[in-house]
């Protein structure tokens, strides 16, 4: 009947479910608290302080290239410890000046400028701090002798009309009308020696006639009509030669209003969601792109030398590789 | 570790049920305090954290309303250059920049951050070129108020754009981050649960333990108390050792058992000796009864007499002897009256017995002595034990009268003085001793048998015997001691009994 000898298991108990409790009340809080106040400190923990920023822009018709070239600035970027800052307008729609966009970038004051200028831009400041001083500026797609541009990063425009000659000629066609669709004459020397040497050497080929097309907006008409008029006018017309991305879905959309394809072949250039579309459906033939990434590479790698050495190439070939596509 | 949790419990055996009680439910209260409190900091943190998603968004706008208000400010002075709205810029330009301040001051691979940098970037050239414009509205300067007023207005622009791309961005990552603290606080709650569960379950079993502990060694009182309710007294008993209520308990119980023990103990031999002097007492009364029984019987004459008698009346009838007949009959009519099996009698049966007794002793000695009677008849049918008056009259005849060869009387009156039925009865012989009167009055107070044994001389035994029995059976009829009285004669020589008996 003595009841009292039974306290030591009962303490041992009561301590470790005590211990227990406490231990894994204090986890759980702990664990609780971290993952908490992660989600106010998550973003600023990984958050990486640039030294540099480099903003690159262009006009909305570019926006395929120019995101093309901002993922290589980016990973040339990282070498210099910058950001760099895609500035594009969201559509053509909204019709966005690169006037307007080297304003954008003097208020943002960035410590570089990589803009992809098309043919027919004008642009009446150039991009300055606010001290006056010109923000450094590297330029592609169309050389402007008005910019006050460190470097012009250029597209190997002989190797790629080989490459055009080359694959016309694999098309198989003898003879007939081949058209190349290029835009209005362009000031850039490179391009207009393009169009020179593909005309050249298609030319020599005897039952081969080369008619160009230059695309150009009509204050009274679409484009499209123009384009569609003129391969509805041209007989035996076999082949048709893009050397523009846009130019290239123009030259898909007539072909298929015309009940054409298939019948009248497409080379395109571009690496286009519209021109993909329009080459997976088999209307294009084939496809041929560059890889703007060595743009950007080239571009950011041009700006920090600048930065460091205070000199930069004032023009350079991007050692481009041009891709083929074929179904 | 045992000894130090004895030392934080005082969980020692002076430890009184009182404290540990209150010790588990201390323990259990802590422990439910910190589990709410756990709770408490949990959702106090997820509501600090759910309050702040939105906060970003709010600041934001309140920036924009910021920008908004230096560019009508700023717009107003232009136009109107007018102190108010030149204050009013400036006001709101200093909070507009101590608020940009918060904003990333590098850029930044993150969208939001490169985004906020870009907002403190643009707001630095908006205020720029604002104070610029200002400064050339102040000096007249049309033209590069123009100037810096359009770049101003065109930064603006940038800047509300891009603000507005913020805040989206903000609520973009705003929802992502109340998304991920909904399913935070649903994962909470079920752990929670899972806490709150484990530690009742925890909490359940310390207060069963502890209960436990605290209600077997009721249990064990409660079944001794059943024992010993069932006059079981042969429990062991609970050596408790232990210094708190239960223990104290445990050894008031003890000593209750000790107790109970030794007073039964004590009732027992008590009523051992009882019950023998009980039995002792029993054997006694019955060898008294038995002794007085055959006493009784040696007085009577048994039947046989009586009907020897009847005998010898009917061969003297026969006979023709008539007077030897009345005689026989006479003797007969006596000791069938002595053969009478009821105890009661009324005085005129006494008389008439005494009349048959008178003849006989009359013819056994002649004239020696008269017998007188005064009656009075109306209490002739008054009930009263039998055979008193005869022996009475004997003992007047036998011995007060003994010594007288002629002229003794013997009366007998019966009549009443006030509510009693006086009988007396008396002689005018030699009287009676003193000394033998007292002897009988001790005996008949201390009962029947006492004066037997003192009385060793058969002649006093002789004298006395009837007067004994007489007192003694009157003294049992009435209840009362004074019954009959032994006097001198009031009318000279001689000795008086005087029964007074109740008129009832």
């Amino acid at each position: 009947m003595n009841s009292s000898k039974q306290k030591t298991p009962y303490l041992i108990f009561f301590a470790i479910a005590v211990l227990i409790v406490i231990l894994f009340s204090a986890v759980f809080l702990l664990k609780v608290l971290i993952q908490s106040s992660s989600f106010e400190t998550k973003n600023q923990t990984v958050q990486v302080t640039k030294d540099y920023h480099i903003f690159i822009t262009g006009t909305g018709r570019n926006n395929t290239f120019i995101n093309k070239i901002y993922e290589g600035a980016q990973l040339s970027a990282q070498n210099y410890n910058a950001a760099v800052q895609l500035y594009l307008p969201d559509s053509q729609a909204e019709h966005v000046s690169l006037q307007s966009l080297f304003d954008y970038a003097s208020y943002l004051e960035p410590d570089g400028i990589i803009a992809f200028v098309d043919d027919d831009q004008q642009v009446f400041d150039i991009p300055c701090y606010k001290n006056g001083t010109p923000i450094p500026l590297i330029t592609t797609g169309t050389y402007n002798p008005n910019l006050p541009q460190l470097s012009f990063i250029g597209i190997n425009y002989s190797k790629l009309s080989n490459i055009f000659v080359s694959e016309i000629q694999a098309t198989g066609v003898q003879d007939g009308n081949i058209i190349i669709l290029i835009n209005r004459p362009s000031i850039n020397p490179s391009y207009g020696m393009l169009i020179n040497e593909l005309t050249q050497n298609l030319g020599q080929k005897g039952g081969i006639n080369i008619l160009t097309l230059a695309v150009r907006q009509s204050p009274t008409s679409y484009i499209e009509d123009s384009i569609r008029q003129e391969i509805a006018s041209t007989g035996n017309l076999k082949l048709i030669v893009s050397l523009t991305e846009s130019n290239s879905v123009l030259a898909a959309q007539t072909i298929t209003d015309l009940n054409q394809a298939g019948k009248i072949k497409i080379i395109g250039f571009g690496d286009g969601e519209n021109s993909k579309h329009y080459f997976n459906k088999g209307i294009i033939t084939k496809l041929i792109s560059v890889t703007p990434e060595e743009i950007g590479k080239k571009a950011v790698n041009e700006l920090f030398e600048y930065k460091n050495t205070g000199y930069a190439n004032s023009y350079v070939i991007a050692d481009v590789e041009v891709n083929k596509r074929e179904r | 570790m045992k000894e130090l949790l004895k030392k934080i419990f005082h969980f020692k055996n002076s430890t009184s049920i009182r404290r540990q009680i209150m010790i588990s439910i201390l323990c259990s209260m802590l422990l439910t305090a910190f589990t709410i409190t756990v709770s408490a900091k949990l959702i106090m943190s997820s509501m600090e954290v759910t309050g702040n998603s939105y906060k970003s968004n709010a600041d934001l706008d309140t920036f924009m309303n910021l920008i908004d208000s230096t560019e009508t400010a700023l717009e107003s002075y232009i136009q109107y250059r007018t102190f108010e709205s030149i204050d009013k810029y400036y006001n709101c330009e200093i909070a507009a920049q101590t608020q940009a301040l918060s904003f990333n001051e590098h850029s930044s691979e993150i969208p939001v951050y490169q985004k906020q940098y870009v907002i403190r970037k643009l707001s630095d050239s908006y205020f720029w070129y604002g104070d610029k414009a200002v400064d050339a509205r102040r000096a007249n300067n049309y033209k590069d108020t123009k100037y810096y007023f359009d770049k101003c207005l065109e930064c603006y622009t940038f800047l509300s754009s891009e603000i507005s791309s913020l805040n989206m961005l903000y609520f973009q990552t705003n929802a992502t981050r109340y998304t991920q603290i909904k399913d935070f606080m649903a994962r909470l709650l079920q752990i929670s649960v899972l806490l709150m569960f484990v530690i009742l379950v925890f909490g359940f079993i310390l207060l069963s333990i502890q209960i436990t502990r605290i209600v077997r060694p009721l249990s064990s009182i409660s079944a001794v108390a059943h024992k010993l309710a069932d006059r079981d007294f042969n429990v062991p008993l609970f050596e408790n050792t232990s210094q708190n209520e239960i223990g104290n308990i445990c050894r008031a119980f003890d000593c209750m058992i000790i107790s109970i023990k030794e007073y039964v103990d004590t009732i027992w031999e008590k009523a051992l000796k009882e019950n023998e002097l009980r039995e002792k007492e029993i054997e006694m009364q019955a060898l008294y009864s038995d002794a007085r029984l055959k006493a009784l019987q040696n007085q009577i004459k048994p039947h046989f007499l009586f009907n020897t008698l009847n005998t010898g009346a009917q061969l003297a009838m026969i006979e023709g002897a008539d007077k030897t007949c009345y005689f026989l009959e006479q003797v007969a009519d006596f000791f069938r009256y002595n053969q009478h099996t009821e105890h009661n009698a009324t005085i005129r049966e006494e008389l008439g017995m005494l009349d048959n007794y008178i003849y006989i002793m009359n013819t056994r000695f002649g004239d020696r002595f008269k017998f007188e009677k005064n009656i009075q008849e109306d209490l002739l049918d008054t009930k009263v034990p039998n055979m008193i008056l005869q022996p009475l009259v004997e003992n007047c005849i036998k011995h007060g009268l003994k010594d007288k060869v002629k002229g003794g009387i013997i009366k007998i009156c019966v009549e009443k003085k006030n509510a009693n039925i006086v009988i007396s009865i008396s002689d005018n012989g030699c009287g009676f001793s003193s000394v033998v009167k007292q002897k009988i009055l001790s005996a008949v107070e201390a009962g029947a048998g006492t004066i037997i044994k003192e009385m060793k001389d058969e002649e006093k035994e002789h004298h006395s015997t009837g007067i004994l029995n007489v007192m003694s059976r009157l003294k049992l009829y009435y209840k009362q001691n004074d019954i009959l009285r032994i006097m001198d004669n009031p009318e000279g020589e001689g000795t008086m009994f005087l029964i007074t008996i109740p008129n009832v």
